[in-house]
């Protein structure tokens, strides 16, 4: 058998490896493109995006172990890439293009609702969406989030409180703190 | 719906979206990336330097590294010595001061003036600081803090003496030449103040103190440059650093809640872009009620059109302008549809009628009793506002020129605290610039309702000071993300008053937007041939 040349060996195992967490990590990283960006095919073009990013940056990953907070992290700007680049809001309905009609599960929400907080998490700008949805879909600590998204915790917080504020208007129809 | 109740049901709702499967296709490619994406150049040497070629002896690659590594450090100490000799000259005291060490502590934080001001002991020092901080809270918040810089330093006496704004600014720079002076002195950004005093050799410059305590993690570059000239004083918005600033300060919409309360329907809109912004004003006059407190007397005019600007322009621009830098003209399509924007918004009546003749103090008065839905304004009325009883505010960013981009905050940062180059004590001067912008300083200030120059969290009592926190964020996350804008006024020493006088005029009609462009783009390149 012919032996491989070291530096293509590398390559290979490079290439093994990466597949291999990649392979892992792929779902969950779809879902949270799809949830930031409210869009499947748009989730599917920045989760590719990303994975390409990374394997041209493998080098930079110093502890296969965290691959998982590296990786949001360069998925995380592949998404505010995108929303950004459009220019615009993006044209989406989070409770339609995500939710499969055929896939069985168990809806806590009812249809209005959950159009209401889709609309609602619409309206958000990318910065806040991307905290909203992982803090409360990844369920991350603000120390963690501002590892991934690279902003002080304080900057998150910020983002996170105002996120809420809109929310809270957007749902309640009115000020959180005119209900006081 | 409280921030608890919203938490839930987003909580809810993502609990509820079932787990999607990547689709097949992509699943595909993605294996497919090492097979087929090329690694950069970069990576592909390191694989190299790591793995040793077969072909090639042991002892020769040992060789080729130990070169290349040579050829490294030696490329290195050049260009870092290099470096070193283009630095600027600093003054012994400052180089030659050893890092603080925090022996001292107040409640709970070390406080690392301690080592900086130990001569005290042996012989008492005075630092006499200069300010205008004359507002109630600012100026509490400065005269506590001062009481703990005595208390962690024995043999320190602070010795405050406070001026008005026009006063200060009259007296600055004699201030400055005086041996005798104050050794702090708060000195305005912009090189009609702090610029003249670097061209003079009256600022201590203090970049070794910002390594020294760790300023540069304080503040975003954006921040600091605004208090950075060139050595010769000639350059604005970069350099040396010259001053650090206590407090902050920003522009944007505060909603009176009288008309969401109301109109819950109305109370929902949340503007994404200027055009729903303008929806939004349209409805409120629909409804009878007036969308924009506003007087113009004051000069007021000019933070409705530098936000709605800012909004417009790239932030080099703005920075450009402001700065003096690149010979950038005023007259573009921007500045012209910012003034179409604001003659209509005039004309379709958005304005509290006769606003050319209602002052600050009165048109902030008419929004506290409900006169009109939104004020557009800069943060320091906040306390104002906190302080009515029955009614709440809240503060909104100005959107953005396009839904989907992020909004750009007009604002800036307080009047910078700068150090006397001839103050006897400039380490015990530098010490005390790091306490009053300390993570605790900043809580103080925010606990006072101040906004400080950087928030860390804090917040006046009692709570219902509703729109504090709302300011606070927002200027947080303009000035952490390079998305705090500027004042218009700073950009040339008579701006304030050329600005005002022609957006009254443009309002007015009595001249066109492309005229008001003109007006003030020769007024600044006027001003521009005075730096050259």
């Amino acid at each position: 058998m012919l032996r491989a040349h070291p530096i293509e060996g590398r390559q290979v195992d490079r290439a093994t490896a990466f597949a291999a967490l990649a392979e892992h990590h792929l779902d969950a990283g779809y879902n949270l493109a799809a949830l930031i960006l409210g869009n499947r095919d748009e989730a599917e073009d920045a989760t590719h995006d990303a994975f390409v990013a990374a394997w041209r940056s493998w080098g930079s990953l110093r502890d296969p172990n965290r691959f998982e907070a590296w990786f949001d992290r360069i998925l995380v700007n592949a998404c505010r890439d995108r929303l950004r680049r459009a220019r615009r809001h993006p044209v989406i309905d989070l409770s339609e293009t995500l939710i499969d009609p055929a896939a069985p599960g168990d809806i806590a929400v009812s249809t209005a609702e959950r159009d209401a907080i889709g609309r609602s998490l619409e309206r958000l700008n990318p910065d806040q969406r991307i905290v909203v949805v992982l803090r409360f879909y990844r369920d991350l600590p603000v120390e963690e989030i501002a590892a991934r998204v690279g902003v002080p915790a304080g900057t998150v917080k910020s983002r996170l409180h105002y996120a809420l504020r809109e929310l809270g208007v957007a749902l309640g129809g009115r000020h959180p703190e005119v209900a006081r | 719906m409280n921030e608890h109740e919203t938490e839930r049901e987003l909580r809810a709702w993502f609990a509820a979206q079932p787990p999607l499967a990547a689709p097949p296709e992509l699943r595909r490619s993605v294996a497919a990336i090492p097979a087929t994406t090329q690694l950069p150049l970069a990576a592909r040497l390191a694989a190299a330097l790591t793995w040793r070629p077969v072909f090639v002896p042991r002892a020769a690659w040992a060789l080729i590294v130990v070169a290349l590594a040579i050829a490294l450090v030696g490329t290195t100490v050049y260009v870092g010595s290099r470096l070193l000799d283009a630095r600027p000259v600093l003054p012994p005291a400052v180089v030659s001061t050893p890092a603080p060490t925090p022996t001292a502590t107040l409640a709970g934080m070390p406080i690392g003036a301690y080592g900086a001001c130990a001569s005290a002991a042996t012989a008492p020092i005075t630092l006499t600081t200069l300010d205008q901080e004359t507002g109630d809270g600012i100026s509490s918040a400065i005269d506590q803090l001062n009481r703990e810089f005595q208390a962690a330093n024995p043999g320190v006496t602070i010795a405050r003496e406070q001026r008005s704004a026009d006063d200060l600014k009259a007296s600055v720079q004699a201030a400055l030449a005086d041996p005798d002076g104050p050794d702090i002195v708060q000195v305005e950004q912009g090189r009609e103040a702090m610029g003249a005093a670097v061209r003079a050799g009256l600022l201590l410059q203090l970049t070794d103190y910002a390594t020294q305590y760790g300023w540069d993690d304080r503040w975003a570059p954006g921040i600091l440059a605004r208090s950075s000239f060139s050595d010769d004083g000639r350059t604005f918005g970069s350099g040396t650093l010259y001053g650090v600033s206590v407090t902050g300060e920003i522009v944007g919409l505060f909603r009176n809640n009288h008309f969401a309360a109301d109109d819950p329907g109305r109370g929902s809109l949340s503007p994404q872009s200027l055009a729903e912004l303008m929806e939004i004003f349209s409805a409120t006059k629909e409804a009878g009620d007036v969308p924009v407190v506003f007087g113009a007397a004051d000069g007021d005019a000019i933070e409705i059109y530098a936000s709605i600007l800012e909004a417009m322009v790239e932030l080099e621009w703005l920075d450009d302008f402001v700065y003096g830098r690149n010979n950038v003209s005023f007259a573009t399509p921007e500045t012209v549809a910012a003034a179409e924007l604001l003659v209509e918004m005039s004309d379709r009546g958005y304005f509290t009628e006769g606003y050319e003749s209602i002052g600050h103090d009165d048109a902030v008065a008419l929004f506290a009793s409900s006169k009109g839905e939104y004020l557009w304004a800069d943060s320091r009325v906040g306390p104002t506002l906190d302080a009515v009883d029955g009614v709440t505010f809240y503060f909104k960013a100005v959107p953005p020129l396009q839904a989907g981009d992020l909004s750009r905050s007009a604002g800036g940062v307080g009047l910078p605290w700068a150090i006397r180059k001839t103050s006897p004590d400039p380490d015990c001067a530098g010490a005390y610039l790091d306490f009053i912008t300390s993570d605790h300083a900043m809580r103080l200030l925010a606990n006072q309702g101040v906004l400080p120059s950087r928030y860390v969290g804090g917040a006046p009592e009692p709570m219902q000071a509703l729109s504090y926190t709302d300011v606070a964020f927002i200027f947080a996350d303009a000035s952490t993300s390079g998305r705090l804008g500027h004042r218009l006024d700073a950009a040339f020493p008579t701006a304030r008053e050329t600005l005002t006088a022609n957006l009254a005029a443009l309002m007015a009609k009595v001249i066109s937007p492309e005229e008001f462009v003109q007006v003030i783009d020769a007024a600044y390149q006027a001003y521009l041939t005075t730096l050259r």
